[in-house]
């Protein structure tokens, strides 16, 4: 006889069973080198996500993200099946009007926010664009300004209709592979430029003097290096990048200039002990610098000097299913407005512990330690291996007397 | 293992070995994909599909995006999944 509590129970295994996998995955995959004029999306195929429309050779599929949009029909399907991971992968080939064409592929931007409709079924996806995205875009308005007014708009319902003071409003991007928009070669396996220039101007003022309008001028320049290797080092990246912030009329700035750099050690590998099970992988000790300038005056304010951060970090794996992820960084502020008990350079030490509990689900935060001084956290993450310690033992002890 | 997977599982040891990550010595070891940027799996997946295409005159096609979703399923992978995923896609081809 199936009772109430029975019914219950089987509802809320279907309902767990469903929320294992309620986020569906799908990714878009477009302008990785050399594939035949295919966009490639890969299907979440889990029976737990739901996506249960049949897809087929021939069928329509339009893909849109950050108001770029492409559409063509699925040439081949791939079905992979190696639990957990369950996909469709659908070769697309691209086709339609003139307004989709290779710049508008290029211009896909990377990251979430796609829609993927195919069968009457649209699902959400992120894009991974290998093409550099090279955009020049910028908007413009003008119009009535308001006193006070600080919002986006320049509509003339905002401003008083005798308003004489007008706003004017700029926003531009632009984004190049290459040494400030100069082309520096592509290396031979990645397909990449070596350099990308980004550079941002935003303007919002009016043509009053007076300090209760909006006076908001913003302007970026940065560059940073494609480049993978360096000497020994992989992963290598550095770059500069320049803000400034401007009022047209007080004087009033903000501006800072930062050069950053990235890389991985692989002579320092990530390393397995104390494990039975083979070795895992992971990135080496990887390093992570900034170093800049700043210069900010404000009506209530004014600071300027130098300060910057770096930081180390190195991945451990110990006791077969434990990452001890180890850190440490240090700072440096030399800004005028430092509190006199704020030191020059301070260092920080932290070490988060992870515990792998179900390969489909990965690496979960088990502790978290941080410190000025290495002692203490070392002390607490011998304590919390030595508690672990003593609870297998205690385990297998109640296992002997059974 | 099967030519064909010996042959993939020779082209994934290349291309952890380029990208900076440890040896791949075992097809027992476990990839831990959460602290790869996806920007190196890019680099990784595309440096697979140029050595299959190259060993096995095979063109991988959507092989980065495979290879980025499937992080996200099995954050924790065995490389025998990774060289099994790629065998599908390569029987398929």
């Amino acid at each position: 006889m199936i009772t109430m509590r029975g019914v219950f129970l089987v509802l809320l295994l279907a309902i767990g069973s469903t929320l294992a996998h309620a986020q569906c995955i799908n990714t878009v995959d477009m302008n990785h080198g050399d594939v035949g004029g295919y966009v490639y999306v890969v299907l979440d195929a889990r029976a737990s996500c739901g996506q249960t429309t049949t897809v087929d050779k021939g069928d329509a599929v339009k893909i849109t993200a950050g108001g770029k949009q492409v559409s063509g029909t699925i040439a081949k399907i791939t079905i992979i099946d190696v639990d957990p991971v369950h996909q469709k992968l659908l070769a697309v080939a691209v086709g339609g009007p003139a307004a989709e064409d290779a710049a508008t592929l290029e211009q896909f931007p990377n990251g979430p926010g796609a829609k993927v409709s195919y069968n009457g079924t649209t699902v959400d996806a992120t894009v991974a664009n290998g093409a550099a995205i090279n955009t020049r875009r910028y908007n413009w308005a003008v119009g009535p300004a308001k006193e006070g007014d600080n919002s986006d708009s320049t509509t003339a319902a905002d401003a008083p209709a005798t308003s004489t003071t007008m706003r004017f409003q700029y926003d531009g991007e632009f984004i190049q592979e290459g040494f400030f928009g100069h082309a520096t070669g592509k290396s031979d396996t990645q397909k990449q430029a070596k350099y990308e220039t980004h550079a941002t101007l935003s303007v919002d003022t009016t043509s009053s003097n007076k300090s209760t309008f909006i006076d908001n001028n913003v302007a970026t320049l940065g560059l940073r290096s494609l480049q993978r290797e360096f000497g020994g080092l992989k992963q290598v990246h550095f770059g500069f990048e320049g803000q400034l912030s401007k009022a047209a009329h007080q004087d009033v700035h903000d501006g800072a200039a930062t050069a950053t750099l990235s890389a991985w050690v692989p002579q320092v590998p990530s390393i397995t002990i104390l494990s039975s099970v083979p070795d895992y992988i992971a990135p080496p000790l990887t390093l992570d610098l900034s170093y800049g300038y700043k210069n900010m005056q404000t009506a209530t304010a004014s600071m300027h000097g130098t300060g910057g951060t770096g930081t180390a970090a190195y991945r451990l794996y110990v006791m077969d299913k434990y990452e001890v992820a180890a850190s440490e960084t240090w700072t440096l502020n030399n800004f005028s407005d430092r509190a006199a008990d704020v030191p020059r350079t301070q260092r920080m030490f932290k070490v988060q512990i992870s515990y792998l509990k179900d390969p489909a689900t990965g690496f979960a935060v088990a502790a978290s330690y941080e410190d000025g001084s290495i002692g203490p956290v070392l002390t607490k993450v011998k304590q919390y291996f030595l508690g672990i310690a003593l609870s297998k033992f205690s385990l297998s002890g109640t296992s002997a007397v059974k | 293992m099967d030519p064909t997977r010996q042959a993939i599982y020779e082209c994934i040891q290349a291309a952890f070995a380029d990208a900076g990550l440890n040896a791949v010595t075992s097809p027992e070891q476990v990839i831990n994909w959460p602290p790869i940027p996806d920007d190196v799996k890019t680099q990784i997946a595309i440096s697979i599909r140029n050595c299959i295409q190259q060993n096995l005159g095979t063109n991988l096609g959507g092989l980065v995006g495979v290879i980025i979703n499937a992080a996200q399923m099995e954050p924790a992978m065995p490389v025998k999944h990774l060289i099994e995923i790629i065998f599908q896609m390569v029987q398929q081809a």
